[in-house]
């Protein structure tokens, strides 16, 4: 705990944050693979990556945060996606249905919706984990989407959503920002005060570290819980958005497996599925990260199997390093304790 | 004070002979706090040594170095003569040390017989658990207690006292030399009791050694041969019992004479502000009735599993009552979540600050802004320094001893700690205090500074409910005290009728005889 | 007199039982899909479902185990699938091409090739129980990040390539084949395992130290019980188990694919929960376990059977996670009275 070090050098808080590993780790990532292959992994192509990497999964894995800071755990996130982005779609239906705008809200509404059906059976059935409770609605979700657009898939969506939103860039001194990546890096500092500058955001924090000393202090836990489920199914929605944005069209199985994806960056980016900790740019830098890795195992081999397999690795390693050099820096108090104690 | 510690120092026994446990210098360091110093601690054979001490003063600690759950940080344990490492819990059993632990050592979902069997498991000629043998040994040993519980019932559905017995059984399944009960009696009846002290005054005879360790006083009377007391982690001396008296034991438990300790409360007693009626809930408490008073304290007392802690929860919304009223200034409420309960001006200290009243890894300030966050905003956002500032004049009121407003929840003194979900509670409107076991695991030093700082509230018009089973706080903070038995109220005294005798008699669940004429 | 009482009540008890229950439901679901197609209750499509849920029942005994400790393994599909693939690639390379047209092919005895997926198993299990027990990650994220690495190990190792019938030995295609007194294979090797497990958690301390971890784990360190032994020694045999379940599943489907089997722990895990096993540790009846991966599968096998719509697979689904969902909810309801009932039979 102490920021005293032996020789009395002290470390300032701010540089103790686990952020730095991250960052640390950002750039050993972009050099390596830079030397690789210095003419395909290079910071434009990168740049332009951002929209197969970073986009979709960065905003589930920002509503997946609220949900793993309060010590529980939604795994039918990218059900909802998929439920959600197949409803726009539909409702839309090629022009023939009802106008754009109106789907998409119809789109955020059934992503609440499902979210509050998560957040109800959660905070009334306390005796069940929420990691039953999603996996189970995470397959009624899917299947939903399932019956509703059978085997087929449903694309012709407007023309500025399917091309300029999904492929569009915008030249910023002198390099193309994907207009997908703009949207994501202007919600993040509203996000980022939101979480960890308000009373709401604060509220998260502290039903996640003691449920029961919160709810003894006079917090609604169960609103709050209920409120960052739907706001959790919403940003599911709004990722399942930019994927169909990006892929141009929908299937029932659209988005598979990019709930592990979302959670494994909430994770890295230093949330713990007990709850209590996370933060926004640690969960910035973990999707910078993710997207530097993938794409650069991409070009180097063209496997997603071994993809996974480096994203399984970073996460166990960014977990259990901490957890290691806590339990030594723990022994090691108590042995200068006992030392001083030989002492006197 | 000093003074007087020095001349206990030199009370206690030179170092004899023949010793069947010996503890010399044993300290124990949890991050933040010395929880033992420096303790000595001598047993003989066959005789029955009762450890006294305030809540917090170490006793649990001591046993579980003694026991192998906790590694001392410095000193030595002899065991005949022989220096032993406890390295592990299996290591003491295996040296023939037993133990009855407080509550923590039960497994609800297991049945009666395999939560004494566990870890002595009663192996067939296969190598494997003969299921028969361990009923039937479950049952030998249950009905030498005169107990008539069943060994095939699930642990976790029986009641406390139910659970006590069965705690006492797995330590006498070990056949051990040396006997450790941590308030064994806690939630006997009185005949239940007699049978457990007929039992250990048995196994004395056959020449086991009993640590006895026990809030009663008069458990220490009637079966210790000699006794020793700790105070703050320090040992403070071991005596004959022959030679000590109760007003002495206290004395030494304390540190100082009662009636400096307990503050002299003035408060007069205003207008009715909380008003409970027949509340009832199923299996945990009935019928339960009692009014307080603005300036009052009230004490709510009762052994374990008598149902106080249920009482004042479902007053406060953090369970719901099944039947009952009541009333707030006159006035009908009912709460289904604390918050509720928080508006309406009513506070709970609970009993478990760790779980209950903190949020541990964060800081001072930060846990004592947190019921009022709303205040501490400025446009909207949370202002770190308006929680700064919150934070450093609570501990500037409550003397909270810390490096800083910034020091983390965790890393305080139980004392401490507790002050800070005091000052959590007095930074709301709360004008009714519910304070469920106030000065459990706290040192000396702050239970005074608590003491002073409930009478002031009292002064101040405020309504306490103090929930508590240690006798003295009763005795001395309270103006009326609601007794409770088995989920009932059993009796409501006033000062004038208060005696110990007759608030344990009140206290003591009946026995069977007396609960068929009743 | 309160041995008369004790009496009594032993036939309420027994109709009390979560076991019973599950019976009940089973028989209650086979005759509600048998009204809507008889074939549904017929003994060979009995016998079907037993054999297709008995892969389901091995793991779900195995995922008893974990959740008995209070932990959790979400990455037995990748163990499945590395523990069949290193099996299958020992096959392929082991085998013999008979010169015979007729002849059948042979290769590495089948008993070694279950040998060497178990223990590819046991090993994966023991990272998982030591990735939790000594290096304190939560189960979640380390078997969550174990089940990434492990497909991914399945697919170095295999280098892209699947493991097709025609590498096959003909005792391994037989392997889940065969049938003795009207029951396939899969179903002894599923009783099986189901006995041994049986007599490992009720007859030896190891087993019962798995029940008293999850059940009070600072209790169990109080009495000398060692946690992290526990825990590792239950991902050990969900290991193990997830192996023999794997080969079991390749020689079902005759190949073996880098992604098999994936999803398949959220069954399994559902399973479990509806046999009753608290996910919070401590409890939980090994029939129960078995009880409840059978009503998954009855479930399964009848909505295929029941044909509601034209083609009931775009319902399927829903309708599974709708009932996974149902069975789970009721299970609640039903220990919520079973609490209230201790309760009130508490006299105050």
């Amino acid at each position: 705990m102490s920021a005293n070090t032996k020789n009395g050098l002290k470390i300032p808080a701010w540089l103790k944050r686990r952020e730095w590993l991250l960052v640390v780790l950002v750039v050993l990532t972009y050099l390596f693979f830079n030397s690789q292959a210095p003419s395909i992994y290079t910071f434009p192509k990168l740049l332009n990556q951002t929209r197969v990497y970073m986009v979709d999964v960065g905003f589930m894995a920002m509503g997946i945060l609220l949900v793993l800071i309060l010590g529980d755990i939604d795994i039918s996130v990218a059900s909802i996606a998929a439920l959600s982005a197949t409803v726009m779609s539909v409702t839309y239906n090629a022009g023939k249905g009802i106008p754009f705008g109106l789907s998409i809200i119809l789109m955020l509404l059934v992503g609440a919706a499902c979210g509050l059906v998560n957040g109800l059976l959660i905070t009334k059935f306390k005796e069940l984990f929420p990691m039953i409770i999603t996996l189970a609605t995470s397959t009624l979700y899917r299947g939903i989407a399932y019956i509703i657009l059978k085997d087929q898939s449903a694309g012709s969506f407007p023309s500025w959503f399917a091309r300029d939103l999904g492929y569009g860039s915008i030249n910023i001194l002198g390099l193309e920002f994907p207009i997908m990546l703009l949207c994501l890096l202007g919600f993040i500092p509203f996000y980022h005060v939101w979480l960890h500058h308000t009373v709401s955001g604060r509220y998260l924090f502290a039903v996640g570290t003691n449920l029961t000393a919160s709810r003894y202090s006079g917090l609604k836990t169960d609103r709050i819980k209920l409120t960052a489920f739907v706001v959790n199914a919403m940003f599911a929605a709004v990722g399942g958005f930019f994927l169909t944005s990006r892929t141009g069209s929908v299937k029932y199985t659209i988005g598979t497996g990019f709930e592990m994806q979302a959670i494994a960056v909430a994770i890295l980016g230093g949330a713990s599925t007990s709850g209590g900790k996370g933060s926004v740019p640690g969960l910035l830098l973990a999707l910078i990260l993710l997207t530097a890795l993938k794409n650069g195992l991409m070009l180097l081999y063209n496997d997603a199997f071994i993809l996974n397999l480096a994203v399984g690795l970073l996460l166990i390693l960014v977990v259990l390093i901490p957890n290691i050099t806590s339990s030594l820096n723990a022994r090691r108090n108590v042995r200068r304790q006992r030392m001083s104690l030989a002492k006197t | 004070m000093d003074k007087t510690n020095n001349d206990l120092k030199s009370a206690h026994p030179a170092r004899e002979k023949g010793l069947v446990l010996e503890a010399v210098g044993i300290t124990k360091i949890f991050p933040g706090v010395k929880a033992l110093d420096d303790v000595y601690f001598a047993l003989r054979p066959g005789e029955i040594h009762a450890l006294i001490g305030e809540n917090g003063a170490g006793k649990s600690t001591f046993i579980k170095v003694l026991t192998g759950i906790h590694q001392p940080d410095a000193g030595k344990i002899y065991l005949n003569g022989e220096q032993v490492e406890m390295t592990n819990p299996l290591v003491s059993r295996r040296l023939g040390i037993a133990a009855i632990h407080q509550h923590l050592a039960a497994y609800p979902h297991l049945t009666v017989a395999e939560n004494i069997f566990i870890c002595n498991e009663q192996v067939g000629k296969t190598g494997f658990i003969s299921w028969r043998k361990t009923q039937q040994e479950a049952k030998k040993l249950l009905a030498s207690l005169g107990s008539d519980i069943s060994p095939g019932q699930i642990m976790g559905e029986l009641s406390v006292a139910q659970q006590q017995v069965v705690e006492i059984a797995k330590a006498l399944s070990q056949d051990a030399r040396v006997l450790i009960m941590d308030e064994p009696t806690a939630a006997l009846s009185r005949k239940e009791s007699e049978e457990l002290y007929e039992i250990v005054r048995g196994l004395k005879d056959k020449g086991t050694s009993v640590i006895l360790i026990s809030h009663r006083l008069e458990d220490t009377f009637t079966l210790a041969d000699r006794v020793s007391v700790l105070r703050d982690g320090r040992y403070i001396g071991t005596w004959d019992i022959k030679d000590t008296n109760s007003a002495m034991l206290v004395n030494y438990m304390v540190g100082r004479s009662i009636d400096q300790f307990f503050p002299n409360k003035t408060a007069p007693i205003g207008e009715e502000l909380l008003k409970v009626e027949n509340l009832s809930q199923t299996g945990h408490f009935r019928d339960v009735s009692f009014t307080l008073h603005s300036g009052e304290i009230l004490a709510l007392t009762g052994l374990v599993g008598a149902g106080r802690t249920e009482v004042v929860e479902a007053i406060t919304g953090v369970t719901r009552p099944d039947s009952g009223q009541i009333l707030l200034m006159g006035e009908p409420v009912s709460f289904s979540e604390p918050y509720q309960a928080i508006k309406q001006g009513l506070g709970l200290l609970p009993e478990d600050r760790q779980k209950q009243g903190l949020l541990l890894p964060w800081s001072i300030e930060d846990n004592l802004s947190l019921p009022i966050l709303k205040t501490v905003c400025s446009r909207g956002l949370i202002s770190s320094d308006k929680i700064r500032q919150g934070g450093e004049e609570a501990i500037r009121r409550l003397d909270i001893r810390a490096r800083g407003a910034a020091d983390t929840a965790e890393s305080l003194s139980g004392g401490n700690q507790q002050k800070v979900v005091l000052g959590k509670l007095l930074a709301g409107k709360a004008r009714i205090m519910i304070m469920d076991e106030p000065t459990k695991g706290v040192d000396v030093g702050s239970k005074a500074a608590i003491y002073q700082i409930m009478c002031d509230l009292a002064e101040q018009g405020f309504g306490i409910l103090m929930v508590s089973s240690e006798m003295p706080e009763v005795l001395a903070m309270s103006d009326r005290a609601v007794i409770m038995r088995e989920g009932r109220v059993s009796g409501i005294l006033s000062k004038e009728e208060y005696s110990p005798e007759g608030i344990l008699t009140l206290m003591m669940p009946l026995d069977k005889k007396e609960k068929e004429s009743a | 007199m309160s041995q008369i009482k004790a009496r009594d009540s032993r036939l309420k008890r027994f109709l009390r039982q979560r076991e019973t229950g599950l019976v009940l439901v089973i028989i209650a679901l086979i005759a509600l899909v048998s009204l809507r197609n008889p074939n549904f209750s017929s003994l060979s499509n009995l016998q079907f479902i037993l054999g297709d849920t008995s892969i389901m029942i091995v793991l779900a005994l195995g995922m008893m185990c974990v959740l008995l400790v209070g932990s959790i393994d979400i990455s037995i599909s990748g163990i499945m699938a590395l523990g069949a693939m290193t099996a299958g690639i020992v096959m392929k390379n082991n085998l013999v091409q008979p010169e015979a047209a007729d002849a059948l092919r042979t290769s590495t005895p089948l008993i070694l090739l279950i040998l060497i997926s178990m223990g590819v198993g046991a090993l994966c299990g023991a990272i998982n129980g030591l990735l939790i027990s000594y290096g304190k990650v939560l189960p979640i994220v380390a078997t969550l990040g174990m089940q990434y690495i492990i497909y991914g190990t399945s697919h170095v190792i295999s280098g892209g390539q699947a493991v097709y019938r025609k590498d096959m030995s003909e005792a391994f295609i037989q392997f889940t084949r065969g049938s003795f007194l009207g029951l396939n294979s899969k179903v002894w090797i599923m009783l099986a395992a189901f006995i041994i497990l049986y007599l490992f958690i009720t007859y030896t301390k190891a087993g019962r130290h798995l029940y008293a971890v999850g059940s009070n784990r600072e209790a169990a360190q109080m009495s000398g019980i060692k946690p992290e032994t526990a825990t590792l020694n239950a991902h050990i045999i969900m290991g193990a188990l997830a192996g023999l379940a794997g080969m079991m599943y390749a020689s079902h489907d005759n190949k073996v694919t880098q992604d098999m089997a994936m999803g398949y722990e959220m069954y399994v895990i559902a399973a479990c929960v509806i046999g009753g096993v608290s996910v919070t540790g401590g409890s939980g009846k090994i029939l129960g376990v078995l009880l409840g991966a059978l009503t998954i599968g009855v479930i399964n096998n009848g909505l295929t059977m029941l044909r509601l719509t034209g083609n009931s697979e775009f319902w399927k689904k829903a309708i599974q996670g709708a009932v996974i969902l149902i069975a789970v909810v009721t299970n609640v309801l039903i220990s919520r009275g079973h609490r209230r009932r201790v309760l009130r039979e508490r006299r105050i």
